[in-house]
C-alpha cells in the first residue's frame, strides 16, 4: 500500500507511525464498515500511545453505553469496559465532551468507588478517556489503559484525539449535512456487525480447533492481510463462501490446524 | 438491549393482544409500533428465509402489506436495503429517494406513503426478516421513536426466534442481552455451529434448549462450550 513515498525531507517519519495511520485513513476513503475502523483505531492507539489495553465504547440508539470493540476480546477486559459505561472517565467524558485523564486509579476512589475498583482489580493504574465527537455531539469514546502510571506528552494526546476523531469518521460515511442523523444507522449495525464477527470468530476457533482468542487474531489478520472488511469476512465465514481452513492454513500467526 | 424500555414495550405488545401464539406476538409488535412510534401510520414484519420467496406474516393495515410486497417483487426499497447492510435505513422523504429506488418509491407515493423505517430482524448472522415502518407524513425518526422501534424489532427477532425452536417464551423475555458480557454466548453459538455443523441459528436454539433444559444461565453454559467442557454431543436436539 505504500509504495507511493513521500519524496523530499520527512526522513525521520517512523514508518511505526505512517503504516497504523495510512491503514485507518485507506479504509475510510474507500468502502467500510464502522466495525473495521474501531477494531483499527484500537490497534492503533496500542500500538502508538504505549497502552496496554484499548476499548470503544457507543452511545447506543436505543439507550445506554456498549462496547463495541476492544484490543482484547477476553471477558475480562470486555466486562470492564461495559463497567465504564457506569461511571468513571468514559462515562465523564462521553457526557462532558472533554478528555479525562486518571494518571492514578486509586486517587478516584471517592468519586468513583465501583469504577476503581474494578480497574485496580485488573491491574490498571493510568486511564484515558477520550471523546468520539460529531457535529458537536459527542457518539462514544475510546478508553486506554496502562497497568503503570503514564501521563500523555501534548504530542500523544493530540495524537490520541486524532484517532478517535478517525474512529467517528468511520462511524459516519455519509458527508452530508444529515451525517450525525445517518450515525444511529451505523451504530446500531456496527453492534450488530460485533454480533456477527463474535459468531464468526466463534465458529473458526470451533473449526480449526483453536481458543477464541487465537481464533480472532487469525481473523483480524487475514483481514488486515486482504484487505477485507472484518464484517464481510464474517459473512464470508458463516455463509460458506470461505471455508474455515481458507483462513486458518493462510494465517501464520497459529501453526498449521491439523 | 435497555431493560426498561424493553420492559415498558412488552407491555405495550401484551395490551395490543399478544397470547400465547407466536403469531399474535409478531401481530401486537406492528400495532405496538403505531400506537408508540410517532412517525410511523402503518407497521408490518416480512420474513426472509435464504433462497425462498419473502412471506409478510403480520402487519397493523393493509396497504403496508402491499408496500412489502411492492419491495421485494420490484427487488429495492428500505427493507431490502436493511438486510443487505445489516443495520437499519432510515428514509423520511421517499421523494427525495426516488434516485435510489425509482420504482419503490413510485409506488409507494402512490399509496401515499411519504416515509418509510426499515430494520432488519437479526442477532449476528442470525437473519429472519425486517420490520417496516411507514408514514403517511415526512417526518423523521426521533431518537425516542428510533430508540423504541429498533428495540421492538429486536423483540420480534426474539419472539420468531422462539416459534422456530418452539421453546417457552418465559425464556425469551428473560433474554435481554447486555451487548459486553454477551460476547462469549456469540463465540460459543458459532464454535457450537463448527463443531456441529449446523447453521447458527440453529447453534443458538441448541444453546438455549440446553441451558433450559439444564436450567443454568447462558453466559455459564457459553463459557463451559468455549473451554471445551461440555462434549458437542450434548446439545443434540
Amino acid at each position: 500500500m505504500n509504495n507511493r513515498r513521500p519524496s523530499g525531507m520527512s526522513t525521520n517519519l517512523p514508518p511505526e507511525v505512517a503504516r497504523p495511520l495510512a491503514r485507518i485513513t485507506e479504509r475510510l476513503v474507500g468502502e467500510h464498515d464502522g466495525l473495521t475502523v474501531l477494531t483499527l483505531v484500537t490497534e492503533a492507539c496500542r500500538g502508538l500511545l504505549r497502552a496496554q489495553a484499548t476499548g470503544v465504547l457507543l452511545l447506543d440508539p436505543r439507550g445506554g453505553i456498549q462496547v463495541a470493540a476492544a484490543s482484547d476480546e477476553r471477558a475480562r477486559l470486555i466486562e470492564l469496559l461495559q463497567a465504564f459505561s457506569d461511571e468513571g472517565p468514559c462515562s465523564e467524558s462521553i457526557r462532558t465532551g472533554k478528555i479525562i485523564e486518571v494518571d492514578d486509579v486509586a486517587s478516584t476512589e471517592d468519586r468513583w468507588p465501583a469504577f476503581a475498583r474494578a480497574a485496580a482489580d485488573a491491574g490498571y493504574a493510568t486511564i484515558v478517556a477520550l471523546p468520539m465527537r460529531l457535529d458537536g455531539q459527542t457518539v462514544g469514546g475510546i478508553n486506554l489503559l496502562f497497568t503503570k502510571n503514564v501521563r500523555l506528552t501534548d504530542a500523544e494526546r493530540e495524537l490520541g484525539q486524532a484517532l478517535t476523531d478517525l474512529a467517528s469518521l468511520g462511524l459516519s460515511q455519509d458527508h452530508s449535512a444529515r451525517r450525525i442523523r445517518r450515525v444511529s444507522e451505523y451504530t446500531l449495525t456496527t453492534l450488530n456487525d460485533r454480533v456477527h464477527v463474535a459468531h464468526a470468530i466463534g465458529y473458526l476457533a470451533g473449526a480449526l480447533d483453536l481458543d477464541p482468542e487465537q481464533a480472532r487474531i487469525v481473523f483480524t489478520e487475514y483481514a488486515n492481510s486482504h484487505r477485507i472488511n472484518l464484517a464481510d469476512l464474517a459473512r464470508a465465514l458463516t455463509s460458506g463462501v470461505l471455508r474455515p481452513t481458507d483462513i486458518g492454513t493462510q494465517s501464520t500467526a497459529v501453526p498449521p490446524t491439523p | 438491549m435497555n431493560d426498561e424500555r424493553s420492559t415498558r414495550l412488552w407491555r405495550v405488545i401484551q395490551r395490543q393482544g399478544a397470547d400465547v401464539n407466536y403469531d399474535s406476538v409478531v401481530h401486537a409488535i406492528c400495532l405496538a409500533c403505531v400506537e408508540v412510534v410517532g412517525a410511523a401510520d402503518a407497521a408490518a414484519v416480512t420474513l426472509r428465509a435464504d433462497g425462498q420467496v419473502e412471506d409478510t406474516v403480520a402487519t397493523s393495515a393493509d396497504w403496508a402489506a402491499r408496500l412489502e410486497e411492492l419491495q421485494f417483487t420490484v427487488g429495492e426499497g428500505p427493507g431490502v436495503d436493511a438486510i443487505t447492510r445489516g443495520g437499519p435505513v432510515l428514509a423520511d422523504n421517499l421523494e427525495s429517494e426516488a434516485d435510489r429506488w425509482p420504482a419503490f418509491v413510485d409506488g409507494a407515493i402512490r399509496y401515499g406513503t411519504a416515509s418509510a423505517f426499515a430494520f432488519p430482524l437479526q442477532l449476528g448472522a442470525i437473519r429472519l426478516g425486517i420490520l417496516s415502518l411507514y408514514g403517511q407524513r415526512s417526518v423523521s425518526l426521533d431518537p425516542e421513536g428510533l430508540a423504541d422501534a429498533a428495540v421492538l424489532a429486536e423483540l420480534a427477532t426474539l419472539s420468531l426466534q422462539e416459534r422456530a425452536s418452539a421453546h417457552k417464551r418465559a425464556e425469551t423475555l428473560g433474554l435481554s442481552p447486555p451487548a459486553g458480557s454477551y460476547h462469549d454466548v456469540h463465540l460459543a453459538t458459532g464454535m457450537l455451529a463448527a463443531l456441529l455443523e449446523v447453521t447458527i441459528d440453529n447453534a443458538f436454539a441448541r444453546l438455549r434448549a440446553y441451558a433450559y433444559s439444564v436450567d443454568r444461565p447462558l453466559l455459564e453454559v457459553a463459557d463451559d462450550v468455549l473451554h471445551r467442557r461440555i462434549p458437542p454431543e450434548e446439545f443434540a436436539i
